[in-house]
């Protein structure tokens, strides 16, 4: 159960998106990158987040393949 | 002199038709030592890729497979301590190795630590180890919410990680080496049939 408020978002993704390899040292994307553009972008639209997400998976994962699929999903109440 | 160094040179080829057959016979198909970095790391993924595609592993072990290696490549990198004496600072080398058998794929990899850092270390893989799979999902959440393991970061995710995705226990070993320092290493199944 959870309590939330007008204007409250909720993510989730798959490890697809946390597992990506890439970055300039080579490293996973991790939960705390995802969490950290999430925390540090709170104005964003639901927009907004989907094109930075895309960007910014695409400029890690570089000349470097995809490893898994990849989905996030963020509800706005 | 000659002569001496024909012995020594056909010693040394000897050693190495030995070292073939070793490799051979545990089927050792990456093997290196020395300062990992992450282009290292990442010519090993290429590697590994390669041969994976000839033997046809399926697409999610070798998924899998990329994922322990880049684990146990970053503990190396970040957490390997210098093994000469007196002057025991991050040094980020050690020894990488996969291999498999008619079941498994193995990474195995070695690095020096400080003989302080033990009791810490071997707490955290035992209980890794011991949880079960919702026991280990609840465990991420609070070490990724909350957890350190030390300054270098690190409060166990990659052993939590490695764990969940290969179903595997994590097995170790520490082998002395001076009063400061052991050999710590640290090899993981990946069951071909996952």
């Amino acid at each position: 159960m959870i309590n939330y408020k007008s204007g409250d978002k909720i993510f989730f993704f798959t490890d697809g998106l946390a597992d990506q390899l890439g970055g300039p040292e080579f490293t996973k994307y991790s939960p705390a990158r995802i969490r950290d553009i999430i925390t540090a972008n709170p104005d964003f639209t639901m927009v907004q987040y989907r094109d930075y997400f895309m960007k910014d998976f695409e400029e890690w994962m570089g000349k470097f393949k995809q490893t898994d699929d990849v989905l996030i999903i963020g509800i706005e109440f | 002199m000659v002569i001496d160094n024909y012995n020594r040179t056909s010693d040394f080829l000897e050693f190495v038709y030995g070292f073939y057959k070793t490799m051979k016979a545990n089927e050792i198909r990456l093997a290196y030592e020395g300062k990992i970095s992450h282009q290292i790391t990442k010519a090993f993924i290429a590697l590994a890729e390669a041969q994976m595609a000839e033997d046809q592993e399926a697409i999610r072990v070798q998924r899998i497979i990329f994922h322990v290696m880049v684990e146990c490549l970053q503990n190396v990198s970040r957490h390997a301590d210098d093994d000469k004496p007196g002057d025991n600072v991050y040094s980020g080398n050690g020894i990488f190795m996969m291999s498999k058998d008619s079941n498994a794929y193995y990474v195995t990899t070695g690095n020096a630590i400080l003989n302080e850092k033990i009791p810490a270390l071997k707490n955290m893989i035992d209980k890794v180890n011991d949880l079960d799979s919702p026991m280990l999902k609840d465990f991420y959440m609070k070490q990724m919410r909350e957890g350190r393991l030390s300054d270098k970061g690190g409060a166990g995710l990659g052993f939590i990680d490695i764990r969940r995705k290969t179903g595997s226990k994590l097995e170790y070993h520490f082998l002395p080496v001076t009063e400061k320092i052991s050999f710590f290493m640290l090899t993981t199944a990946i069951p071909r049939t996952l």
